[in-house]
């Protein structure tokens, strides 16, 4: 039986708290936004966070279920969507098998 | 208790890739001044003479008067995200132009740039200095 992939932050990028603000910024040559600034919102630092350490998707589902109010599908929906568009930026990847 | 859940969002804000931009230099014209700020109190033509400039060399007189306005210096202005003369908003330098060259010492270093006249579109080409700025210049990014 296959298990769900996990993923994690690529090492492309940093997060960092500029005067209240959550920023990422590219360091990695290849980040596909090297020539940009990240200005997260409040979920989307959360689900940087979350992925710190390897995670499912549903994982951080249940992470973000934990810490916000909302409709659970949507959220999943959501946290999904993030996930695919992270990787696709190479803020996050699939983390290798423990 | 807990917060509201939002879509998770990224802004990205790219960057154009200028280091002239990023490093926040003025520059300031050495046709009606000293090159380093000080006006010399009256406006000249371009010196259809000169040719050369620190390194650079071929450089194209514009047949135009220079005044106080470049002799006071451009500096890049973060509201506008431009170049803009000091004392005369309407003149913008066009960033493209810029070019900076070898080190004249004091921290300054060898420019040359275009900028353009608001009101009536003239391409003002200027040669003198550049200086990382210092945070005390009015236009400081």
């Amino acid at each position: 039986m296959m298990s769900e992939p996990r993923y994690q932050l690529s090492g492309q990028y940093l997060l960092r708290d500029i005067a209240g603000e959550a920023v990422i910024i590219p360091i990695g040559e290849n980040a596909p936004a090297g020539n940009a600034l990240l200005e997260p919102n409040d979920t989307a630092a959360f689900l940087w966070h979350t992925f710190e350490q390897p995670r499912t998707a549903e994982q951080a589902v249940q992470l973000a279920m934990n810490e916000y109010e909302g409709d659970e599908a949507m959220i999943r929906a959501q946290v999904c969507g993030f996930v695919q568009a992270a990787l696709e930026c190479q803020i996050l990847k699939e983390a290798d098998e423990a | 208790m807990k917060k509201t859940w939002q879509a998770p969002r990224i802004l990205v804000q790219e960057f154009e890739a200028n280091e002239y931009v990023a490093a926040c230099y003025s520059l300031y014209c050495a046709i009606a001044g000293d090159g380093k700020g000080k006006y010399n109190g009256a406006i000249v033509p371009f010196d259809h003479n000169k040719r050369n400039w620190g390194n650079f060399s071929e450089i194209e007189a514009d047949g135009l008067w220079h005044g106080e306005a470049c002799a006071k210096g451009a500096s890049y202005s973060q509201e506008l995200g431009l170049f803009y003369e000091v004392s005369k908003p309407a003149s913008k330098v066009d960033s493209s132009t810029i070019k900076i060259g070898n080190n004249a010492g004091d921290g300054y270093q060898y420019a040359t740039w275009v900028s353009i006249n608001g009101s009536n579109g003239d391409r003002y080409t200027h040669y003198g200095y550049a200086k990382a700025d210092d945070g005390s210049h009015p236009n400081h990014s």
